[in-house]
């Protein structure tokens, strides 16, 4: 029965949408009732295609005519990666730099270690042959106009307008297609940035074909440091323009296709917003981020406080970190392609390890084996998707082994031949190292396991945590396959594969709230170092809380919601006097009121402190200063539905068992017939013992041997190492 | 003519016979010339082509039902046909329809099917051909067409498994791009079309039967699960093309083409009084 007929003709679809590198995932729900889910191959060629073609097939699922469907539809929020694809492409416009006169090498100079930015660990292990990335602005576009501004704010030496005016010229006459102003101190006091602005204005306003944007670091990212401020206003200027043409051209075709509602991108500082109201930059590595929200989302319904979340597609695998039910790693200066920023990002690592990661053999380091970074992508895709792919995969070695299915690929609509990846692994793995086809594609298989779980471990344990405290969601196209190579390596005995795995990213999206970010460096000193005193001027504190909450409240009213209906979390960065680090602590109120409120904070940062780097680290008697202000406005959203079912009991139906195929799960034994069972067939309560796989629609799920996995109420399905 | 009647034929909608005829013989009486100016120059070619299906009302453009050029193409240079000089100027042709003519008329990409591939390349099977034909397909849909027609001829033979696996290599690279393709056939018996169905195209277009007479689709299709037949009428034969363009719809077509390309040296008038009477009949 399709969603349509069971809830009437009226449905409402929220649509999440997440594009991967190599799929683009949908996941909706029918009046917060029923969901379905699909993939299609990511069109990067036009991301566009892929997007409708997945509306297409979402709507064929409920049954409704595409026109119908669309019109029925009541939100759509979208990850996209247009921008970062802009940026990988450079595809952006020739831009123009205005700044301090004297500073016009900040950014190539970069910071210290800045050519190694953004680069993978394989990369930077050959030192010899990294390069600075050619700069988004060239130098020939920078010009320094006299001014200064000093650390508080104030004017030491004022502009000059005429002098503005000459430097635009020389720009124009160079062919800057956009402006990007930054200055020393500018988040301190904008005045000059703004009258910058002004000139260029008037002199080339909005009626004029030359009018063109100016972009504002004050107004990007009003935050301490010269050098990731004015990245991230010109990362967002470059991407801006790509961004707003693709996204509109996307709105027309979903408008003449029925949906006129606006489009709501997801934001990589955890919310989600019109598209309209988005600026660019807080939309690159959106994908991740919404599925480390679905984990917490999941993990609130699991009653489960500490999750690693892990995402493992076609491309990357993406590992997130859920601590006592909450997202609370933040990446103070995320890297974007090769730029170092500092938008408030959430933090979640991605490296290149996915289905589709090449193995390949690395004659510098004598002849060793390795797998990724690089991936087939959706075209060619691994050899065995017969698009003309001719290198071998994690796909094709899981195929060779028996793991999947090749007549149940993304539901059975493609075909996978196993011939085309045996003979892809034979010629440029099992051949060059002299052992045959079936060993070389277990090496793979244990190799990528083994890289994915050393970063869990890393990113788990380099937190601070006990790695065995945590479950880990696995989630993504090829999570549910790797899941129990992986876990392991982090001494995880329980693993969640939510029922919305192979579209995790979608499902995230679709549960995100409506929420914004605005933060603003501003220096205080909550406890001072000199005077062993807290602080004073709670009212100077007060006033930047105020002056962020004011404009979240103007932001967020203009797109239509009440103040009652907002909520909002502080959340500053603070360090011990003369450090260089800063750590994130949540505010336990918005306004300080009082001695005993500003004590509150310094024990709350010193609690956070001694957690990550031992109590014997902490020293707040050294000073404690409060560096930026973050504060998050989201529209308060009921908790989203999922529904629950009675359990059955743990033995599957007969039905479920499909069958029974040869898998190879070690040397020792080599292949052994495996139970294969059908995902749709199990009822919560079941349980499966491993070895077996179970087949979904989009995934499959891999049983291990001394594992076992039991499908929850709602669900989902957990699996837990059988005690030996 | 109208780009909506070939969405609605390549959605498989009914209640319209979309009209594609092959028009690049026709094309270079249309434009004043000469059939090497025209495949040298992508702007003539394309403009020429576009010219035509406006003159004659129809609902898209068939690009390159000549394989000779992309057989060459394919000979010189197994994975990268698109640096082949002469299949580097279909390419832009092509993306010159698609740029400047697709509100108003469908674009339709025509190749060697891997079947007619196989037999030019002189190998024993088209999975033999396989990485050729993809090739093609490839640097094809990259000019993102709204077909691609796979030309077979009477070429296909007894359908095996080398057949299924390469129209599957090309159906997924063409799916890649959302392009459907259309495998076309000539000079085929009734008995040896069913199988066809086997390689899953999306549309069949019909030629000459064995005989010489325009097939049908409810003689020649009727076995065949695809998403639309477009059936040939004899421009040569005005008196016939009437009868045939009348019982269309009844057949279960979606779609007209030609029998073969329109003469250059037709009765332009004739033609006209058929394409008059085929854009009567259309919803």
């Amino acid at each position: 029965m399709s969603a349509s007929e069971m809830i009437g003709d009226q449905a409402v679809f929220d649509v999440g949408i997440d594009v991967g590198g190599t799929f683009t995932d949908f996941f909706c729900t029918a009046s917060e009732k029923t969901s379905q889910a699909c993939k299609t191959p990511t069109t990067h060629y036009d991301l566009s295609v892929g997007f409708l073609r997945g509306m297409g097939l979402l709507a064929k699922q409920a049954g409704v005519p595409l026109g119908d469907f669309l019109s029925q539809v009541r939100s759509i929020r979208y990850s996209t990666t247009v921008g970062t694809n802009a940026l990988i492409e450079r595809s952006g416009p020739k831009l123009g730099l205005i700044t301090t006169a004297g500073f016009e090498d900040t950014i190539f100079i970069g910071r210290a270690r800045s050519w190694a930015d953004g680069i993978g660990f394989t990369e930077g292990r050959d030192q010899a042959r990294i390069k600075k990335p050619e700069p988004l602005i060239s130098p020939d576009m920078v010009v320094g106009v006299r001014e200064r501004i000093d650390y508080a704010g104030k004017i030491l030496a004022p502009l000059d307008p005429a002098e503005v005016r000459d430097k635009l010229q020389e720009l124009v006459d160079k062919g800057a297609r956009g402006f990007v102003v930054g200055l020393l101190w500018s988040f301190r006091n904008p005045v000059h940035e703004r009258m910058i602005k002004e000139v260029i204005e008037q002199e080339y306003p909005e009626d004029y074909l030359g009018s063109m944007p100016v972009f504002l670091s004050s107004d990007i990212s009003p935050k301490a440091g010269e050098y990731t401020r004015y990245m991230t206003t010109i990362v967002n200027a470059y991407i801006h323009g790509v961004m707003s043409d693709e996204l509109t051209k996307l709105g027309n075709e979903l408008r003449d296709r029925g949906y006129k509602r606006p489009l709501t991108l997801v934001h990589n500082t955890g919310g989600t917003k019109k598209a309209a109201r988005t600026r660019a930059v807080l939309t690159h590595n959106a994908g991740p981020v919404a599925g480390l929200h679905g984990s917490a989302v999941l993990g609130a319904l699991s009653d489960i406080g500490n999750i690693v979340f892990t995402d493992m597609g076609g491309t990357s695998f993406d590992i997130g970190l859920i601590e006592d039910g909450d997202i609370k790693a933040h990446d103070f200066i995320p890297v974007i392609d090769r730029w170092r920023t500092n938008i408030p990002a959430i933090e979640v690592k991605s490296i290149g390890a996915g289905g589709g990661s090449i193995a390949w053999i690395n004659e510098l380091m004598n002849n060793a084996l390795e797998v990724g970074p690089q991936s087939a992508g959706s075209m060619p895709g691994p050899a065995c998707y017969d698009k003309g792919g001719r290198l071998p995969t994690v796909t094709d070695a899981d195929l060779v082994l028996g793991l999947y299915n090749p007549e149940n690929y993304l539901g059975g609509e493609m075909f996978l031949d196993e011939d085309l990846a045996r003979a892809a692994i034979k010629e440029k793995v099992a051949n060059p190292l002299g052992i045959d086809t079936v060993e070389a594609a277990y090496r793979i298989r244990r190799l990528i396991d083994a890289r994915m779980g050393q970063e869990v471990f890393n990113e788990v344990a380099l937190k601070g945590h006990d790695p065995r405290t945590f479950a880990v969601l696995a989630c993504g196209g090829a999570g549910g396959a790797h899941a129990c190579g992986f876990a392991p390596f982090i001494g995880a005995r329980r693993i969640l594969m939510p029922s919305q795995s192979s579209v995790f990213g979608a499902y995230g999206a679709s549960m995100m709230q409506i929420k914004e970010v605005w933060d603003r460096s501003h220096s205080m000193k909550l406890f001072t170092f000199t005077k062993q005193e807290y602080l004073k001027d709670l009212e100077g504190f007060n006033r930047v809380v105020l002056e962020l909450k004011d404009a979240a409240l103007r932001d967020l009213r203009l797109e239509g919601y009440r103040e009652e209906s907002i909520e909002f979390t502080l959340e500053l960065n603070v360090r011990y006097g003369s450090q260089y680090n800063m750590t994130r602590v949540r505010a336990p109120k918005l306004l300080l009121e009082s001695e005993a409120d500003v004590k509150a904070l310094c024990d709350l940062f010193t609690e956070r402190y001694a957690t990550i780097y031992s109590p014997e680290a902490t020293y707040p008697a050294g000073g404690i200063n409060v560096e930026d202000f973050t504060m998050t406005a989201a529209v308060i959203r009921p908790a989203p539905y999922h529904a629950e079912h009675a359990l059955s009991g743990a033995e599957p139906d007969k039905s479920a068992k499909t069958g029974e195929r040869p898998v190879y799960w070690s040397p020792d034994k080599g292949f052994e017939d495996t139970p294969i069972y059908q995902y749709e067939r199990l009822l919560p309560g079941n349980e499966i013992t491993g070895p077996a796989i179970i087949e979904a629609r989009d995934t499959t799920y891999v049983i291990a041997p001394s594992w076992r996995y039991r499908m929850d109420r709602f669900g989902n399905g957990s699996i837990e190492q059988i005690a030996r | 003519m109208s780009r909506a009647r070939f969405d609605i034929f390549r959605s498989g909608g009914e209640g319209a016979c979309a009209f594609l005829p092959l028009i690049d013989d026709l094309s270079q009486r249309v434009s004043g010339e000469s059939e090497a100016a025209m495949r040298a120059e992508a702007t003539l070619w394309a403009r020429g082509l576009a010219r035509t299906a406006h003159f004659l009302g129809a609902d898209a453009v068939i690009i390159g039902f000549d394989p000779s050029f992309a057989i060459a193409a394919a000979r010189a240079d197994e994975s990268a046909p698109e640096e082949n000089p002469n299949f580097a100027v279909f390419l832009d042709a092509i993306k010159m329809l698609v740029a400047t003519e697709k509100e108003r008329l469908g674009v339709i990409a025509c190749l060697p099917g891997p079947c007619l591939l196989a037999q030019a390349l002189d190998v024993a099977t088209p999975a033999d051909a396989k990485e050729e034909s993809s090739a093609l397909v490839r640097a094809v849909c990259e000019c993102r067409p709204d077909m691609v027609m796979l030309r077979e001829d009477d070429a296909i033979g007894a359908v095996g498994v080398a057949h299924q696996k390469s129209y599957s290599a090309l159906r997924n690279v063409a799916s890649y791009y959302d392009i459907p393709l259309c495998v076309s056939i000539e000079r085929m018996n009734t008995n040896e079309i069913a199988p066809i169905g086997k390689l899953r195209p999306a549309f069949l277009r019909l030629g000459a039967d064995a005989a010489g007479a325009p097939m049908t689709a409810a003689q020649f299709a009727a076995g065949v699960e695809v998403t639309g037949v477009m059936e040939p009428v004899d421009f040569s034969d005005e008196e016939s093309a009437t009868r045939a363009v009348a019982a269309a719809g009844e057949n279960g077509a979606r779609a007209i083409t030609s029998l073969g390309q329109i003469a250059k040296d037709c009765d332009l008038e004739a033609v006209r009084r058929i394409c008059g009477e085929i854009n009567k009949n259309a919803a």
